[in-house]
Order: C-alpha cells, then structure tokens, then sequence
C-alpha cells in the first residue's frame, strides 16, 4: 500500500497545467462568487435574505478576489477581477442604504463579472 | 408495540441522523459542481451503510456487545490500540466539522462570526450530553432533523429531469475537472460511511437493551432509515444543480449554498438552511461526541453509559467533555469549516478500512453470532466495501493534492 501511495503521490505531483489552465482554476472561485453575489442580490431583492446577510458575503467575496487579484498576472483578468470587486462593493452599499435601484443595477454588473470571469475559466456565467 | 415504537423511533432516528455537516457540504458541492453527475456515489455509499449499520446492529442485539469491546476481547487490545487511535483522531476532526457547522448556522441567523460561536455552541453540546439520557437526545434531535426534509421538498418543486436523475444514478467519468470530480465522489461516500454512525449505533443498541427478538426492526430500521435519509442528500445535491449550477455558483463557502432554498420557499428559504444546518449539525455533534466517548470507555474497559449519571461514568464524561471543547478549538481560531470539513469527509474515506476490516472478522464468528452470523451476501458486500476502502484509501491523498479546493 505504501509504495502504491508513493508513486500515486508522484503521479498527482507531476501533473501540470498550461498556464491557461492554472489562470482558470485560480479564477473559478472569483467567478463563482461574482455569480453568488448576483444570485444573493436578486434574492435580497425578493426580501428572501437578510441585509446583514448580504454584507457579509460581500466582504467574503471581497477578500477572495482581492487575494486573486494580488496573485494574478494576467492583465485582462485583472481588469475582470476589478469589475468584479467593484460590482460587489456597489451591492454591498445599495443593500446598506436599502436603494433597490442600486441593487439592480449591481446585480447586473455581478453578472457581467461573472461573464468576463467566465471567458477565463469556462463553464457558465 | 415497544417494538414498533423502536422501529419509528428507530427510522426517524437515522433520517434526522443521516443528514450531517458532510452531507451538507459533500452534496452542495456535487450538485452544484457536476449537477446529478454524483447521484450514483450517494447511491453506492447509502449501499454500503446500509449493510454495515444492519450488521453492528445484528452484532449489539445478538452479542450485547458493541464492536469496540469485541474486538479488544477477540483481537487483544495492541490490535484495536492502532484503529482506535486513528479513528479517535479522525472522530474529533468531524466534531470539529460539526461544531463549525452549528457556528456558521449561527452566524447566518445572527450576523455574529462563526469564530464567535465555537465556545456556545460546544457548551450546548456539552449541556446536552451532561444532562440528557440517551433515548431523549436519539428522539430530541432526530425529530427536529425532520426539518432537513426541506430539501427534498425543494428538490420535488423544482421538478428535476427525471431523465437526467436516473442517468445520475449510473457512473460516468466526467466531462471536466476529472480531479475534483473523484475527489467530491470520494468525500461524499466518506461523508455517507462516517465510522461514528457504527460505534454510536451499536452502542445506542446495547443501551436500548436490544436482544436478538430486535434483528428484524434492527434491518428495518438500516434500510428504511438510511434510505430516507439518502433521499434528503438526494435532495440536497438536485437543489444545488438546479439553483446553483445553471448560475455557475460553486460551493466554495458556506454562503454561496445559504440561499439556495429561497427559489423554492421565498419568505422561509433562508431561514430553513440554516436552522436545518445547525441542527442537523448539532445533532451529529452530539453523537459524533458520543461515540468518541463510547468507543474510549470500551477500548480500556471503563464503564460507560449516556443513562448513567456522569459522576457513575465519570471517564466517559470526561472524554466528551475534553474531545467537545478540544474541537471547538479550530473554530474559534478561525479555521473556514467547509475547508475543514471537506478534508475530513476525505480522511473518513481514507480510513475505512480500518472500519471494515473488524467487521469482515467479526461478523462471520460462529461462536459469537450463532446462526446470526453473516450469510453470502452479507459477506460478499462486507468484501466489496473492503476493496472500496482499500482503494478510496489509496487515491484520497493525492485527490486532496490535485482535486481539493
């Protein structure tokens, strides 16, 4: 079982990915939160969630792309992963001053995000 | 009639059991990853516990004994020292997981970080275990754990391709993301087969002073129980392909799976996910916390008992008590509990067999079960579960390497 274990160990080690792919495994998490935000904005729209709630996964969603954002390189990701943290501060500041309209049109930027993230990384917006 | 009580008490037991901090995170992730692409790990694993409950359920009624004082007895106690230790380690990591489970549900009801939580909830926990007997925590809990039967409700109203369900049921290799497709496979069935559900079972038979006129409501109970309570993972795992996949939301946190329930129940969705969360989540924290104590008290012989009064089996309570507040400790550190639990449904898969090697010994031991020993097909499922362990044993590690977020 041991060496088993090793070599299954060296297997996993070996394996590499394109820099395409790396870009696109780091930047799953940035998406699927760009997308989160937009689903927990419409469902703050439909009262169905708390407002603390809601500020809450926006400063989680915050930190995760602001963690992508110091460690990628690539320049239009970047940009997306701006468009992203600021879609979600507009979220966060529209349920704080429980403006409905601002928290429409965030939803839309979330989902725009979540587009331009999804160029990167595949899969859907 | 006392016999029927134990069935229906017995079922809604393991249906309010079933559904844990694993389940919870497992499912979210496979629905929300590869939509009804895992059905058939949910399926597979429900399987295999089924059996393995029904048997240390067999094993308890029949023997009186449960498996930790059999096996010390039958094996000597240098044999068992190793599984016991493993298991023991492996036992606080899913209290830990627990425990994490009921914060965060805290922390979604009352904006406070889960963080600040761990001490309260381990308290409760604890209060729970030191005041309560063993029939009023297996009942408390498991009938509030009906609540988790929302999902499957959800599951229903979002009316799911049947197509797409039955195919689920078969396995297929995936289209994408092959490493985290094995590695949410491997947790889910870590996160079904968890080793706490057999100690805390065959020693909840003994207190129930089961006899072997229980062997049938004890097999009822296995099949009709676990079942029940795969159908609400089921549902767990529909709800999140339906709601979460199409939005390409992936359950990298708690938050993300939170408001899953609203598409389905608007006013209350929020509410139900975390209340189901937390008490689904205390309730395995309870016989996760049990068990650990259970199995300690019979590896050196203790005496031991939720019936008894602590200071009658102080040992025992002493071993809750310290493995309760020793697991609190990484949530109050600030540990993320999905990260945490996802590591230990992989762990739970890695040492099964440590699990279900005593099981294949045992269970075919004439002289302890007489004609209750195990038949072919008991022990052709015993011999399976073994090779699925040896394996999922071997690939989990560097499946946590490569497919682990």
């Amino acid at each position: 079982v041991r060496k088993v274990l090793v070599v299954a160990l060296l297997l996993a080690s070996c394996t590499h990915d394109t820099p395409q792919q790396a870009l696109a495994k780091q930047l799953r998490p940035a998406k699927s939160w760009a997308a989160s935000l937009a689903f927990i904005g419409e469902a703050w729209l439909a009262n169905s969630v708390p407002s603390r709630f809601v500020a809450d996964s926006v400063s989680a969603a915050r930190d995760e792309l602001s963690t992508d954002r110091d460690s990628v390189r690539d320049a239009a990701a970047q940009h997306a992963l701006d468009d992203a943290a600021r879609a979600a501060t507009e979220l966060g500041i529209g349920v704080g001053a429980n403006n409905r309209r601002e928290v429409s049109d965030a939803i839309a930027r979330c989902h725009a995000a979540a587009r331009s993230l999804a160029h990167f990384t595949g899969g859907p917006s | 009639v006392k016999k029927t009580l134990t069935l229906g008490l017995g079922i809604v037991t393991s249906v309010g059991g079933f559904f844990d901090i694993g389940n919870i995170a497992t499912c979210t992730q496979a629905g929300a990853k590869f939509r009804f692409q895992l059905l058939w790990a949910l399926a597979l694993a429900t399987f295999v516990v089924i059996f393995l409950i029904e048997m240390s359920g067999r094993f308890a009624a029949v023997t009186k004994k449960p498996f930790p004082d059999a096996i010390r007895e039958h094996f000597g106690f240098t044999f068992w020292l190793l599984p016991f230790s493993v298991l023991t380690i492996v036992h606080l990591l899913v209290l830990a997981s627990e425990i994490g489970g009921v914060a965060f549900a805290m922390q979604l009801l009352t904006g406070i970080p889960a963080s600040a939580w761990a001490i309260p909830v381990a308290l409760l926990t604890w209060l729970f275990l030191w005041r309560a007997t063993f029939s009023t925590l297996e009942n408390s809990t498991s009938l509030l754990g009906l609540l988790t039967l929302a999902f499957v409700v959800a599951a229903i109203a979002h009316h799911p391709p049947r197509h797409e369900l039955v195919r689920g049921l078969v396995p297929t290799l995936p289209h994408h993301d092959p490493a985290q497709y094995w590695f949410i496979a491997v947790s889910l069935i870590g996160a079904v087969i968890a080793p706490y559900l057999f100690y805390f079972y065959s020693s909840g038979a003994v207190e129930d002073k089961w006899d072997a006129s229980y062997v049938p409501v004890n097999r009822a109970v296995a099949v009709i129980g676990m079942s029940f309570g795969a159908v609400i993972s089921a549902g767990a795992i529909v709800v999140a392909a339906v709601v979460l996949a199409p939005r390409g939301i992936e359950v990298n946190d708690y938050r993300q799976a939170a408001a899953m329930l609203t598409r389905a129940f608007p006013f209350w969705g929020f509410l139900l996910f975390a209340v189901s969360m937390g008490i689904a989540c205390l309730g395995a924290a309870i016989e996760v916390s049990l068990s650990m104590a259970y199995s300690t008290a019979q590896t050196f012989g203790w005496t031991w008992g939720e019936n008894l009064q602590p200071k009658d089996d102080s040992r025992f309570a002493l071993v809750y008590t310290v493995a309760i507040f020793g697991a609190a400790i990484p949530i109050l550190c600030g540990i993320d509990p999905l990260k945490l639990t996802l590591f230990t449904m992989a762990i739970s898969a890695a040492v099964l067999p440590f699990v279900a090697i005593p099981f294949l010994l045992l269970m075919n031991d004439r002289k302890l079960l007489g004609k209750y020993a195990n038949g072919i097909v008991s022990n052709a499922v015993v011999v399976i579960v073994v090779l699925l362990s040896l394996v999922l044993a071997v690939v989990t590690i560097p499946l946590a390497v490569t497919g682990g977020s």
